[in-house]
């Protein structure tokens, strides 16, 4: 199993699989012309690890995405929900920044669609 | 779209009915139900992401228009608006003028009492402007290290000198407390009234002109640009 990468651009966030202590981080913003397309690779490679690894943290550290990308976080996470309730060990880090009072709020939007752990942390620390 | 209650009555009707398919109807709704509610979720998430940033954006648009020392418009901007005036002005005949302002003796201030305090003479002088009762068509900016413009609309130049002169005496009579006393500044001020073949710089060169007389005969007064 590869570890994924995809380096970031302006519009759409780094991709990046550390399997040392097996996290998938993705950080930036996000609003690729096709958020389908830009997913599609990430969500194929998570649903082949979920099979093979026996835990999986995703640390979200994304400012901004756009309602395409909104969906395709929340098709990640369902993914992540069924791997928990396959006995994979899975968890969410979700960053949000300090300096905007509305951030935090939507982190917790967000925790609400699951029910293993997720966790809500400032993006500084 | 049905709505849920439409969908879940539908259910209660196949459970009513003994269908065998209940179950695998009561299933469908459920799905259905989550599906609605993620739906609602995307869209209010989205509008929260669209919301940070168009506040993103005004707080850019007023950073790009304002000086941050005193928190009025930049040189910049304040050109731009001018312009605008200008064009009005020029489009329907109407009657404008400009005020520039100097402070007097600056530079001895920040050599005798240094930069942070004339960082804080350079606010008061703004705030004095705000304080002379402009009206809400009047504009300002700081265009200079210690200089500053007035544009006066629907103004005339003997309009635009008593408002000069409201200005100068009310700045000569407030205090700035530079080293734990009191100190009063002044601010030699030249007036000029739009005229016919204008662009922004001739304008504000004959307000400049007008204030550089004040200057030279005395300070702390308003001069009349002589050509009006």
């Amino acid at each position: 199993m590869e570890p994924i990468y995809i380096k970031a651009t302006i519009s759409s966030p780094e991709i990046n699989f550390e399997p040392d202590n097996n996290v998938l981080r993705i950080t930036g913003e996000s609003y690729p012309e096709n958020s389908f397309d830009f997913y599609a690779p990430v969500i194929s490679w998570l649903k082949t690890s979920l099979q093979e690894l026996p835990e999986l943290t995703l640390d979200i550290a994304v400012t901004y995405m756009n309602s395409s990308s909104t969906k395709c976080t929340f098709d990640i996470m369902d993914i992540l929900e069924d791997a928990h309730w396959r006995g994979v060990k899975t968890s969410i880090i979700w960053r949000y920044d300090r300096e905007n009072e509305r951030s935090y709020e939507m982190a917790e939007d967000f925790r609400e669609e699951v029910l293993f752990p997720f966790e809500i942390e400032a993006l500084d620390t | 779209m049905k709505s849920l209650k439409d969908m879940r009555s539908l259910v209660e009707r196949a459970v009513s009915e003994n269908n065998p398919l209940a179950p695998d109807i009561e299933k469908i709704i459920n799905c259905y139900a989550k599906l609605l509610r993620r739906f609602d979720k995307i869209v209010s998430l989205s509008d929260s992401y669209q919301s940070q940033l168009r506040e993103l954006n005004m707080r850019l648009e007023l950073m790009a228009h304002t000086d941050p020392l005193t928190g009025i418009n930049n040189r910049g901007y304040f050109m731009e608006l001018l312009c605008a005036e200008l064009n009005r002005s020029k489009r329907h005949e109407r009657v404008f003028s400009v005020l520039m302002l100097d402070l007097d003796r600056f530079k001895s201030l920040n050599d005798n009492y240094g930069h942070a305090a004339g960082d804080e003479a350079l606010r008061t002088l703004p705030r004095v402007i705000q304080a002379s009762e402009l009206r809400t068509s009047d504009f300002s900016g700081r265009i200079g290290g210690e200089e500053f413009a007035i544009a006066l609309p629907e103004t005339g130049i003997h309009g635009a000198y008593e408002v000069a002169e409201r200005i100068r005496a009310n700045l000569e009579k407030t205090a700035v407390i530079l080293d734990g006393k009191e100190y009063f500044m002044t601010a030699s001020i030249g007036v000029s009234e739009y005229r016919a073949g204008d662009t922004e710089d001739t304008l504000l060169q004959r307000a400049d002109q007008a204030m550089y007389r004040a200057k030279e005969t005395g300070r702390n007064r308003v001069c009349l640009s002589d050509s009006g």
